[in-house]
């Protein structure tokens, strides 16, 4: 896990650095955001990153969940602060969707190779798996 | 007029949770770190956590869980997500102020489950083995980790993953998701305002509180 990434769990003094860097700019990301790096989430580092029918999982309920975070957004007392983080989300949704696309144009070791390539400790479970 | 919408939407959050009543009034204080939590017991054994709607470092603590959790339903994989409902704390004299009281959140503590940490550090516990096994448990971790992606879940680590007996994996503390979001929309979080720091000193004062209302 990369210094600037540990330091960001809860550390309050980093997201005093980072804070003004991303704010108001919602193409800036968390570390990590770039490619599905296992140490943005260990969910990824164990589970391994999205295949096929993570993917599909992903088209069919995209924008259900898109919805579901339109509605809570709207209970926010603030309209400059909602747009701010409908913004952000739908940067980030555009992204996703983008490296979605760029997994179909893989070939799926292809992909695994990035995949590896971005994960230092890829074998979480041992040299058998 | 929207401050009361904010509330109006989390008390009456539409996920079909069954309310939790009648905790039992032995508190165990648990953490004293940066908020105040609690844990009751309920019926005797399912344990509920109540936690204010901020924590110092996430002033929308509350509304991120309440809005993962809707993300997760809305996907399909509300199984995954450990369970949370909005309340509120009655701790003036146990008297509810509808509309004065503090927000909360109860986060149901799922039973019989260990933390990835846990269960990777006991080599008498299968559940892992069970999980690694497992292609469906495997996917549930591939889609957390889109999750962890789209909600931009700052806080994802083997702390924050359960496993449960059978080796399925379960989501829990989602108090940081949605972290780019926020400080796009808010700046540096720590400058929480004076309201929110109102509200969680009062908590802090009267913690822990007489009872949560429900809804």
């Amino acid at each position: 896990m990369p210094e600037i990434t540990k330091a960001l769990l809860g550390n309050a003094e980093a997201q005093k650095q980072w804070g003004p860097a991303m704010q108001k700019d919602p193409n800036k990301q968390l570390e990590g955001f770039d490619n599905f790096g296992g140490h943005y989430s260990d969910a990824t580092k164990i589970g391994g990153p999205p295949d096929k029918e993570t993917w599909k999982w992903f088209d069919e309920n995209k924008h259900k969940m898109h919805d579901a975070y339109k509605k809570h957004v709207a209970m926010l007392p603030d309209e400059e602060s909602r747009s701010r983080m409908l913004s952000s989300f739908n940067t980030r949704l555009q992204h996703l969707n983008q490296v979605r696309q760029n997994s179909n144009n893989l070939e799926t070791e292809g992909f695994k190779e990035h995949f590896d390539r971005t994960i230092p400790d890829k074998n979480f479970w041992g040299s058998s798996n | 007029m929207h401050r009361q919408r904010f509330e109006l939407g989390l008390n009456q959050h539409p996920d079909k949770i069954k309310p939790v009543m009648g905790y039992d009034p032995s508190v165990q204080r648990t953490d004293l770190g940066e908020e105040p939590k609690s844990i009751y017991h309920v019926g005797g054994s399912d344990k509920v956590m109540i936690k204010p709607q901020a924590a110092p470092t996430t002033k929308l603590s509350a509304w991120n869980e309440m809005t993962s959790q809707a993300m997760y339903h809305a996907g399909g994989i509300g199984h995954l997500h450990q369970k949370v409902h909005a309340t509120t704390l009655a701790n003036q004299g146990n008297k509810a102020q509808p509309g004065k009281d503090p927000h909360a959140i109860a986060v149901h503590m799922a039973p019989n489950v260990r933390t990835v940490t846990d269960a990777v550090a006991d080599e008498n516990d299968p559940r892992m083995e069970k999980l690694a096994g497992s292609e469906q448990h495997l996917q549930s971790l591939k889609k957390m980790g889109v999750m962890d992606w789209l909600t931009s879940n700052e806080d994802r680590h083997e702390g924050n993953i359960m496993v449960a007996p059978d080796g399925s994996p379960l989501a829990i503390d989602h108090g940081r998701a949605f972290s780019s979001d926020r400080l796009h929309s808010f700046g540096i979080e720590n400058d929480i305002d004076a309201e929110i720091q109102g509200k969680i000193a009062l908590a802090q004062k009267n913690w822990p509180p007489k009872h949560a209302r429900d809804y």
